[in-house]
């Protein structure tokens, strides 16, 4: 596979019309995106707001966040599976996308749906202050905050707030279709010409419990036997996000832009030589389950003659038994494994020096085996402050931190002591970094 | 102390003594899908083989497997 990726970053966005992209600038026409997402009955309505990093705003009920991109030449369409797009293997010829810049759905969780899927928890990005800590504070976005028909299913209420987002998504992405892009990076695994250790990625993803929802691959979300994927069809959106399951930080967004993509491009052919990337499901319900996804990720891995391979994880609690049992087998196997990780579970806990130190409060991870001996960690879950009022909130007004009290509103726009205010989860959109874009650690090395 | 538990090395992880294998992290002790009678023996057999795990001397976390 090759593809080539041309890139138009995005330095301003405004309203006006007609919808344009010129010299980092994007004009976008409100109510051109207003009728094309309310022409979805299912959608009652739209406001559509912009935000750019390190204004005095908080984000919140953030359902997904996409990166628009559009294929201009090369089989099937970006985000292949999902929103009506067409299952053709993608990842070859030449695909357009802006830098910088994402549109973003926000929906509160109707109250049925949150009774049923405690995952579909509300979420928060602030663009400024102590909260600001991860990539997602960063971004420039078209906001579409969503009010859905208030009976719609779970599987239903996730295909609508989707497939708006997706709508919004292609009409922006299509204007940069006859463009020339200020710069272009081209991505292959050509054979490397001297012999080098062969190493894969093994590309562990979050299945729902909840059939219908969560995060797929192709649009196919069950859990599943591993497979394998090059890393073209992943920056071509083979890999996509739902929206009901955020957290822990789960995105569309994330997948196309995974640093940890662009690291193994880097050092193809120079340090290694990349196998591609098996992806394999977690959060199997039984424990044979969970074993054989991790003995077929070995399997898989061997037949590939993998020497090495680089463990990633999306997710967090029972979801590292497989992720484990799969680093235990492929050590076992004689592959030597690096595991990718945030340091602690996903509760929010107030970070100290003392703490960093010694991590002796730190949540530990839930499992882990002896053969688990090379793990890079990308920081912790810890605001360093409570996170101060704000002047703008966009996306609703307010905000239920436990799933378990969802009598409990609190304003979006005060104070917000998270430590306290938190349940199971924190709320900080894209907070359980298991791929290093934010600000979490404590120490760079 | 015995524990029936969807996910063993976890639990023995954590340092339970004896650990009977249970049907799955949705339900651990049953199985909703099977036909109620049918379900009410796996249940039935799945306490009865912690209560049998309990007359077991351990001196580690342990899977007791008593079929």
């Amino acid at each position: 596979m090759d593809l080539e990726i041309g890139t138009f970053p995005v330095r301003r966005v405004t309203f006006g019309a007609p919808h344009e992209w010129s010299g980092g600038t994007l004009i976008v026409d409100p109510t051109v995106l207003s009728d094309l997402v309310l022409r979805d009955p299912r959608i009652r309505r739209v406001t559509i707001d912009l935000v750019a990093p390190g204004e005095d705003t908080r984000i919140i009920h953030i359902r997904d966040v996409i990166d628009p991109r559009v294929k201009v030449s090369g089989r099937g369409h970006v985000y292949p599976g999902v929103a009506g797009h067409p299952p053709d293997t993608v990842g070859d010829g030449v695909t357009h996308r802006y830098e910088g810049f994402a549109v973003m759905i926000c929906s509160e969780v109707l109250p049925h749906i949150r009774r049923t899927v405690s995952a579909a928890t509300d979420s928060i990005v602030d663009m400024s202050g102590p909260g600001a800590v991860t990539v997602y504070s960063t971004l420039r976005y078209v906001v579409l905050t969503l009010e859905t028909q208030p009976d719609l299913e779970l599987a239903e209420w996730n295909e609508a707030l989707r497939l708006a987002g997706h709508r919004v998504a292609d009409a922006l992405a299509a204007l940069l279709r006859g463009l020339d892009a200020p710069s272009r990076q081209r991505f292959a695994l050509p054979k490397p010409e001297t012999a080098l250790p062969r190493v894969i990625h093994v590309h562990t993803l979050n299945a729902s419990m909840v059939p219908g929802i969560g995060t797929g691959i192709y649009g196919f979300t069950p859990h599943a036997l591993p497979m394998l994927l090059h890393p073209n069809e992943i920056l071509d959106g083979a890999i996509a996000g739902d929206a009901v399951v955020g957290y822990p930080g789960k995105c569309t967004w994330l997948h196309v832009n995974n640093p940890v993509l662009p690291a193994m491009y880097a050092r193809h052919g120079h340090d290694f030589a990349w196998a591609g990337c098996i992806v394999a499901r977690t959060r199997w319900g039984a424990l044979q389950d969970k074993q054989l996804s991790a003995y077929q990720t070995v399997k898989l891995a061997h037949m590939l003659e993998a020497q090495g391979a680089l463990v990633t994880w999306n997710h967090g609690g029972n979801d590292l038994i497989e992720v484990m049992l799969t680093i235990q087998g492929l050590e076992r196997a004689g592959i030597k494994t690096v595991f990718l990780t945030i340091e602690s579970d996903i509760k929010v806990v107030r970070m100290t020096p003392q703490l960093a130190e010694t991590g002796v409060e730190e949540p530990p991870l839930l499992f882990s085996v002896p053969e688990a001996d090379a793990i890079v960690s990308t920081g912790t879950l810890a605001p360093a402050e409570p996170l101060p009022a704000v002047s703008r909130v966009v996306g609703g007004t307010e905000i239920v931190f436990d799933q378990e009290r969802p009598d409990v509103r609190v304003p979006a726009g005060g104070p917000l002591d998270l430590e306290a205010l938190s349940g199971a989860y924190s709320p900080i959109f894209g907070h359980f970094d298991n791929y290093g874009l934010g600000a979490q650690s404590y120490h760079d090395y | 102390m015995a524990v029936i538990s969807a996910l063993p090395p976890l639990a023995m992880q954590a340092g339970a003594n004896r650990v009977v294998q249970g049907v799955k992290i949705e339900h651990v002790c049953g199985d909703p899908s099977l036909p109620s009678d049918a379900d009410k023996a796996l249940r039935r057999r799945l306490v009865e083989q912690a209560l049998r795990a309990l007359g077991r001397d351990v001196e580690a976390p342990t899977l007791v497997d008593i079929a």
